[in-house]
């Protein structure tokens, strides 16, 4: 599925031209395999996993993600951001709190923002998903993307793709009023380094714009 | 999360059938709550029933007010034209909760059904009489500012989490229940159970409804 190049654990070269994720997924694979006691073994030989697959069964789900079609077979305890993350490797959104109250995994079903780490993928089975990865035009980002760089909205950045995707909707739902309204709207989302006043002032700039 | 089996009919009927047969499962709505408490550990269900594909969406004026759809969510109802013109209490008290991601996930069904809590039902390390009937209560002697003053019994002094319900019941609303057993009707007044000695009953739905 992804398209970087793989990493090795013996050319310092390779690991370079890989990914980070890439690299940290290769080491936790083989130090997992290696700590694999006996009896897990001897499990996976008998094909335990296949015949417990028989009563918790993965099952299709069709999704088209950022204007792409997929078919995926996911357990039902799996999330839309593990979906997302895991399945799709689109790891702009992002885990936090993992309980809806952080706001960084939020993405658009059907045009409407969700935290997608309260909702099982199942739920969504043929659904539109537009994540953060889906705003720009090729090279062209998308206004509140480019407010956001303009208005210093971010300090860390890894709030950020959530309160863009919340941005982006929230324009679209007409709750920018004023300043205090904006800000009711956007308690969704946390920012954790305190960028709050730089986020108002870019979706102000993005209301502006659109007026 | 455990793993549990996920069933997803596009019929009442099947949802309520799918249901009857097992003991230990649940109706996934908006899933803002359910999903939440399964991640703790504190729901462990075997099956989950999704009715997000039933026909219980709509919001509708009738001869005497308006009807709310189960599944219809808690923001559609809080922007709805007529709710905004006719009962604003009501979207202002939705408004007040959660936040706008959650309130378009969450669904007026699934917040009825918001269990009556407080933090130390989430807290597995301390006793809690409605998590594990018979091991106490954390809250009575612990940190309760902003517990109940009134219904409360010494089994259990939790309040209903739900800004909607209190818009509900001061709007009298009833509820309209589906079951095995057919339809029937239930005032707000009646629906949510006071704690008394058995806190681990939330409301008056039978079973198979």
């Amino acid at each position: 599925m992804s398209t970087t190049k793989p990493c090795t654990l013996t050319d310092g070269e390779d690991i370079s031209n890989g990914t980070r994720r890439d690299f940290l997924k290769q080491t936790s694979l083989l130090t997992a395999i290696a700590l694999t006691p006996g009896t897990v073994v001897k499990a996976a030989e008998d094909k335990w996993d296949e015949k417990f697959a028989g009563v918790f069964e993965k099952q299709t789900l069709h999704l088209e993600v950022n204007g792409v079609k997929h078919e995926l077979a996911v357990e039902p305890r799996v999330t839309l951001l593990e979906v997302l993350r895991e399945h799709l490797d689109l790891t702009g959104t992002k885990k936090g709190c993992d309980r809806g109250q952080c706001g960084a995994c939020t993405v658009h079903v059907n045009g409407i923002r969700i935290n997608s780490c309260l909702s099982l993928a199942l739920t969504n089975d043929g659904k539109k998903i537009t994540t953060i990865e889906g705003l720009a035009k090729g090279e062209e980002l998308h206004p509140m993307q480019e407010a956001f760089i303009n208005h210093d909205g971010f300090q860390c950045g890894y709030c950020t793709s959530g309160q863009i995707m919340s941005a982006v909707a929230l324009l679209k739902e007409g709750h920018v009023g004023s300043e205090t309204e904006i800000r009711e709207f956007m308690s969704g989302n946390i920012c954790r380094c305190g960028a709050y006043p730089n986020i108002v002032k870019a979706i102000q700039e993005v209301k502006g714009g659109i007026v | 999360m455990n793993q549990f089996q996920y069933a997803r009919p596009a019929e009442t009927a099947a949802a309520i059938k799918s249901l009857t047969k097992e003991p230990n499962g649940y109706f996934l709505a908006g899933g803002t709550n359910l999903v939440d408490m399964m991640k703790m550990g504190l729901v462990v269900p075997d099956k989950l029933v999704d009715i997000n594909r039933l026909p219980l969406k709509k919001i509708e004026k009738t001869a005497t007010g308006v009807h709310v759809g189960a599944l219809a969510t808690n923001s559609e109802v809080a922007e709805h034209a007529y709710i905004k013109a006719q009962y604003p209490l009501l979207s202002l008290a939705i408004n007040a909760g959660a936040s706008p991601q959650l309130r378009n996930m969450a669904t007026v069904g699934g917040n009825l059904m918001q269990r009556t809590r407080c933090p130390y039902f989430f807290d597995t390390a301390m006793p809690c009489n409605k998590r594990t009937p018979g091991s106490g209560c954390g809250a009575l002697e612990g940190i309760n500012r902003m517990h109940a003053l009134f219904g409360a019994s010494d089994k259990c002094i939790a309040v209903n989490p739900s800004d909607m319900n209190v818009a509900l019941a001061a709007l009298d609303a009833t509820i309209h229940v589906i079951g095995a057993k057919g339809p029937r009707t239930i005032k707000i007044g009646d629906f949510h159970r006071l704690p008394g000695d058995h806190p681990e009953l939330d409301n008056a739905l039978q079973k198979g409804e």
